[in-house]
């Protein structure tokens, strides 16, 4: 399968080649919305989407490798409903490697995984800038024993490090409607408490163009890839040098992988999946649930929650 | 009897001198901007001006996040501080976002401060917002453009050529000048012998640059001169073409020059350095290190070239395109070794000459060695060192001002097609580049 990518990144047929409207105009612009700036678009070779702003299946199929940057929620709610698009394809589908047990059983032969490495790697204590960057809903802060294991990352940095700060509460990507929430002012409180220092607040376009992060260390509080796996901020600060806090050191030993540079500083790091599969339960919960349109199912949200 | 008191005495010394003095009032973001050579050219300015005698400054901070009563209280205080000009010294945000509330501050007055603008390459950007000017027909206004072809450019905006004027954003000579100890340095942190022949580029990574032609031209001379390296210091950007339809997303054109790479001798593209972006301290020995600066850009934006005026000031040779801002940094003094490649502007919008870019630019690789480095520091040092920018200053703040005249029809055209597209140079009925593009980017070419 490795012999295809190469094929792909030598003579790419990427969703750039067509005019015709394969994602939906601006997507799905309620759940790109809810996590901006973490869905905004980014290209590679290996044509990374979201399933949420899929317009055409029958146009996606035209295409020999596409990469999904869904989290476990939004892969499974799509591959749920539309499996049987995918069945009899030799189309090549790349998911995260943390949620690559939520890959249909009955297509492995089409799915490899996928993880973001960095081939430099800084020390959190040697950094001199942390930026934390929270798109914070409930949906996010179920997990927050999660986060505040990431929050403990802030012990180690020293006291000449700016901490910029980068906070906005959003309505959960996955809900229906709008419900206040009684978790993200709590956790902003634990959050400052550890902090310690006066942080620099940025506003959206500041974070957006940060420069020379070769010194910067990023803590990403999406806690971990049940909500989204590829984030367009992993992916920015990283190809301009920075640090991720989730990611890890590239591994150019190991001949089980395949390597391909998405920046100066980053790279994709594809293998096999190894995990077993939990497809049959996802099938088996939505048979149960018996619904039309899962993305915004609280009952398959807490399903597929359970299973991941 | 009378009592002199000497505190009065000083007081009143202290008050005449003041009233001699201009009041200045300057608007600009204590904050840096995204643009990193924007950041030193709000600095430099600074810098220039604060060493004009008989001056008295007053700084105001606006940028996009200043509120509104922010803004006014600001200008409130410049009102009553007695402002004669105020200037506008940074890009962003857009001197529109001041004015109307300066019209409505000095709109009871008789005698309103000079207006002057600094002139960014990002004019170009934001025609539909210049318009805002129309309203202030009863202040005298004074545009400053950094170079001679961006003067030729605003000339044929505005109806009172007269009130554009040429002054180079100024380098600071304490940061890059020419020190001939620091070669060996950087060639040792480099691991790079004294034999290496090492070309330098340092700004943005993207479409407009054209560092995919850069590295096509490193190839064939790496083909001629096999100890000849290219080091690019900068950041990959996803700015695209968009004047001309060319959008990119963040990413695609990493994946264009990738590929290129691959298509190259293992041996060249191993002699290709991606140094990612630098501090400007860093940037300063690394022009130091190398022996010929090359930027075969044709951005949009490029009214003055502040990396290539950086690069100069080390005393560093060039292979430029003769685009824009670029042409100014060939002084006479030093014109053989400022290679200025042709540009021209055809159906498919600007071309590089290939044949003037094989030939000019071969010659100065191999001639490179000879450089008169301390020369081509001096000169252009003189040309835009923060003392010669603030000569040129003066004389500017010394010109008769007249009214705003507004501007002409070029401009009014120029509105008219931004706000019905926002890709305004395509013909799209011929699928080519239309005849206003000429027009407007007539003055960043060579006549010849």
């Amino acid at each position: 399968m490795f012999e295809r990518i190469k094929q792909q990144i030598l003579k790419p047929q990427t969703f750039l080649n067509i005019d015709a409207p394969l994602m939906a105009d601006k997507g799905n612009q309620e759940i790109n919305s809810s996590l901006y700036p973490l869905a905004l678009d980014y290209y590679h070779d290996l044509n990374p989407c979201f399933s949420f702003n899929i317009n055409s299946l029958a146009l996606l199929k035209k295409f020999p490798i596409i990469t999904f940057r869904d989290g476990a929620f939004s892969f499974a709610s799509f591959m749920t409903q539309n499996h049987a698009h995918f069945t009899g394809s030799d189309q090549l589908i790349l998911i995260h490697k943390e949620i690559e047990h939520f890959a249909p059983s009955h297509l492995k032969k089409n799915f490899l995984s996928y993880q973001m490495t960095q081939t430099h790697r800084l020390n959190i204590k040697n950094a001199k800038r942390i930026v934390i960057v929270g798109v914070l809903s409930d949906q996010v802060l179920e997990d927050g024993h999660l986060l505040e294991e990431k929050l403990s990352l802030l012990d180690q940095i020293s006291d000449d490090a700016t901490i910029q700060l980068y906070l906005h509460s959003r309505k959960g990507p996955f809900q229906q409607f709008y419900q206040e929430s009684t978790l993200i002012e709590p956790f902003k409180w634990k959050l400052f408490q550890r902090l310690k220092r006066q942080p620099v607040f940025l506003t959206s376009s500041t974070l957006l163009n940060l420069n020379n992060l070769g010194d910067t260390f990023v803590i990403n509080l999406q806690p971990n890839r049940f909500m989204i796996a590829d984030t367009y901020l992993d992916y920015l600060f990283a190809s301009k040098g920075a640090t991720i806090s989730d990611w890890n050191l590239s591994n150019f030993d190991n001949s089980e992988l395949f390597t391909h540079p998405i920046s100066l500083y980053h790279q994709i790091e594809i293998s096999p999946i190894q995990k077993e599969s939990v497809y049959p339960d996802l099938i088996l919960k939505k048979k149960l649930l018996n619904r039309n349109n899962l993305i915004t199912d609280g009952h398959y949200w807490s399903l597929a929650r359970q299973i991941f | 009897m009378f009592i002199f008191k000497k505190s009065s005495l000083l007081n009143s010394k202290k008050n005449w001198f003041n009233i001699l003095m201009t009041k200045i009032a300057f608007f600009y973001s204590f904050t840096p901007s995204n643009w990193i050579s924007c950041q030193k050219i709000v600095a430099n300015l600074l810098k220039s001006y604060k060493m004009i005698q008989g001056n008295d400054h007053k700084y105001c901070h606006v940028n996009n996040d200043t509120s509104i009563s922010s803004l006014l209280k600001q200008i409130k205080e410049v009102r009553e501080w007695g402002a004669e000009k105020i200037i506008f010294l940074d890009h962003f945000p857009h001197p529109t976002s001041v004015l109307s509330y300066l019209q409505n501050e000095y709109e009871f007055e008789t005698k309103k401060p000079a207006l002057y603008f600094h002139i960014y390459g990002d004019f170009s950007l934001y025609y539909k917002t210049w318009t805002a000017c129309n309203f202030l027909s009863k202040w005298n206004i004074h545009w400053i453009c950094a170079s001679d072809r961006q003067v030729e450019y605003l000339k044929q905006l505005v109806v009172d050529q007269n009130s554009v004027s040429l002054c180079p954003f100024p380098v600071d000579e304490a940061e890059f000048s020419y020190n001939k100890n620091l070669r060996n340095l950087q060639r040792q942190e480099w691991k790079r012998s004294d034999e290496d022949k090492i070309l330098i580029y340092t700004g943005r990574l993207s479409h407009q640059k054209k560092i995919h032609t850069l590295i096509k031209f490193f190839a064939q001379q790496k083909l001629r001169i096999p100890q000849l390296h290219l080091y690019l210091y900068g950041e990959f950007d996803n700015l695209g073409d968009p004047f001309v339809g060319f959008g990119t997303t963040e990413g695609q054109y990493f994946s264009k020059i990738l590929r290129l790479l691959k298509t190259l001798p293992k041996e060249t593209q191993d002699a290709i350095h991606w140094m990612g972006g630098v501090p400007n301290k860093q940037l300063k020995n690394a022009y130091h290190g190398a022996d010929l600066l090359i930027s075969l850009s044709v951005h949009h934006d490029e009214d003055y070239g502040m990396s290539i005026a950086e690069g100069l000031s080390c005393g560093l040779p060039a292979i430029l395109t003769d685009w824009g801002g670029f042409s100014s940094f060939a002084r006479l003094e030093i014109k053989e070794w400022i290679k200025l490649i042709k540009v021209s502007l055809g159906f498919k919008g600007r071309r590089i000459s290939l044949k003037e870019l094989n030939t000019l630019g071969e010659l100065a690789i191999d001639t490179m060695d000879f450089a008169p480095k301390t020369k081509i520091s001096n000169t252009s040092l003189s040309y835009f060192s923060l003392e010669s920018c603030k000569l040129k200053l003066e004389e500017i703040h010394q010109l008769p001002l007249k009214p705003f005249a507004g501007f002409n029809s070029l401009f009014h055209n120029l509105v008219d097609i931004h706000n019905f597209t926002p890709i305004p140079f395509i013909d799209f009925k011929r699928n080519k580049i239309n005849s206003i593009y000429s027009k407007v980017y007539g003055p960043y070419v060579r006549k010849n």
